[in-house]
């Protein structure tokens, strides 16, 4: 398969990453070194301001294309290969989202959790715990977003000046 | 226990003058804010993030790593960050003095003590201390903020106290960690 990878102006996607299959990243995603998102069957399509640490895996091992939206984080080591993912979702260090799972919106995935297969993961679901328990969340996400947008902000303005960039093709 | 004799090929190591051991198969970004003091072994796939640096110009110190430390294959370190009065930085990280981290670790510490070791798969979260002579158990969470106090043990996700360390302990892991860089040798 031939790799058709759709970068928009305004993101910054390090060049030491692997991206292969057909992918779209939009404006704003911050995608650090090392990152792999392999869309070996299915498109994968990221939208606008995500967060994407460094050895994150993105996999669709699929037909149908797995869509990630706005907002989201995805810590050091995680993983998603599940089927779609809301906004403004947390995956914590190394949790892992596995295949045909639909994330919802203020989700988070705590550090070494993981969802089920083809599970649903409804608005505001904590996953933690050696056992991966689950809760739903209730504080409140505003602070939260504060903290996220100068982030990315930040990051938006440090990363291209450490790393290469791959060049922005939509 | 005597530690077993570990040959490396010389071509996949780069070994500076102050005798450390850097694999050409780890990944550093802003190597000119990172700092290593002699003798500490970095192994492959290791990924050491310096390009986070702290907001603002002066001083751009992001890791500093003391002397015979290891930092196991695929282990990532990179630094905390927080909002501090309205302003979103990265802040800098030091890692003492015969500190051990074991492969697959992820560390985002604020400041780690002399004598530490930290085993496999564990995920050590942000601005976490450690302070000296510690042992963090193979696949364990550490909470961000969390003040780890001497000679204790910490095991389990979230990370707690179960047990604690005689007082031989730094001694005992200072000569671990000269013991395994004299057998770490090039062939």
């Amino acid at each position: 398969m031939t790799d058709q990878i759709a970068i928009a102006t305004g993101a910054i996607v390090c060049a030491d990453t692997i991206i292969h299959g057909q992918v779209t990243i939009g404006t704003g995603t911050v995608v650090h070194p090392q990152c792999r998102i392999l869309a070996e069957k299915g498109p994968i399509v990221i939208g606008q301001n995500n967060i994407l640490a460094e050895c994150v895996t993105i996999i669709n091992t699929s037909e149908e294309p797995l869509v990630i939206h706005n907002y989201n984080t995805f810590e050091v080591g995680s993983t998603c290969a599940g089927r779609s993912v809301g906004n403004h979702n947390v995956v914590e260090a190394r949790g892992r989202i596995l295949s045909g799972t639909v994330v919802g919106n203020h989700c988070v995935v705590g550090p070494m959790c993981a969802t089920a297969e083809n599970d649903t993961l409804e608005d505001h679901t904590v996953v933690f715990g050696e056992t991966m328990n689950r809760r739903t969340q209730t504080s409140n996400p505003k602070a939260q977003f504060a903290l996220y947008a100068k982030h990315l902000k930040y990051l938006q303005d440090l990363l291209p000046r450490y790393n290469h960039l791959r060049k922005a093709t939509a | 226990m005597e530690l077993p004799v570990v040959k490396y090929n010389r071509s996949h190591y780069i070994e500076t003058d102050t005798g450390n051991k850097v694999s050409r198969k780890s990944v550093i970004y802003g190597s000119q804010n990172i700092t290593l003091s002699g003798k500490t072994i970095i192994q492959a796939g290791c990924v050491i993030r310096g390009d986070l640096r702290r907001a603002g110009g002066g001083q751009t110190l992001v890791i500093a790593i003391g002397r015979y430390c290891l930092l196991g294959e695929n282990s990532v370190i990179r630094p905390p960050h927080k909002t501090y009065k309205g302003v979103f930085s990265y802040y800098p990280m030091k890692i003492g003095d015969y500190v051990a981290i074991g492969e697959n670790s992820i560390v985002e510490a604020a400041n780690i003590g002399n004598h530490v070791q930290i085993g496999k798969n564990c995920i050590i979260g942000r601005f976490a201390i450690i302070k000296d002579g510690c042992r963090i158990e193979d696949h364990t969470v550490i909470a961000p903020n969390t003040v780890i106090p001497s000679f204790s043990v910490y095991s389990g996700s979230p990370g707690r106290l179960v047990g604690e360390l005689p007082e031989c302990a730094p001694e005992m892991y200072e000569a671990r960690s000269k013991e395994f860089y004299s057998k770490f040798m090039a062939t």
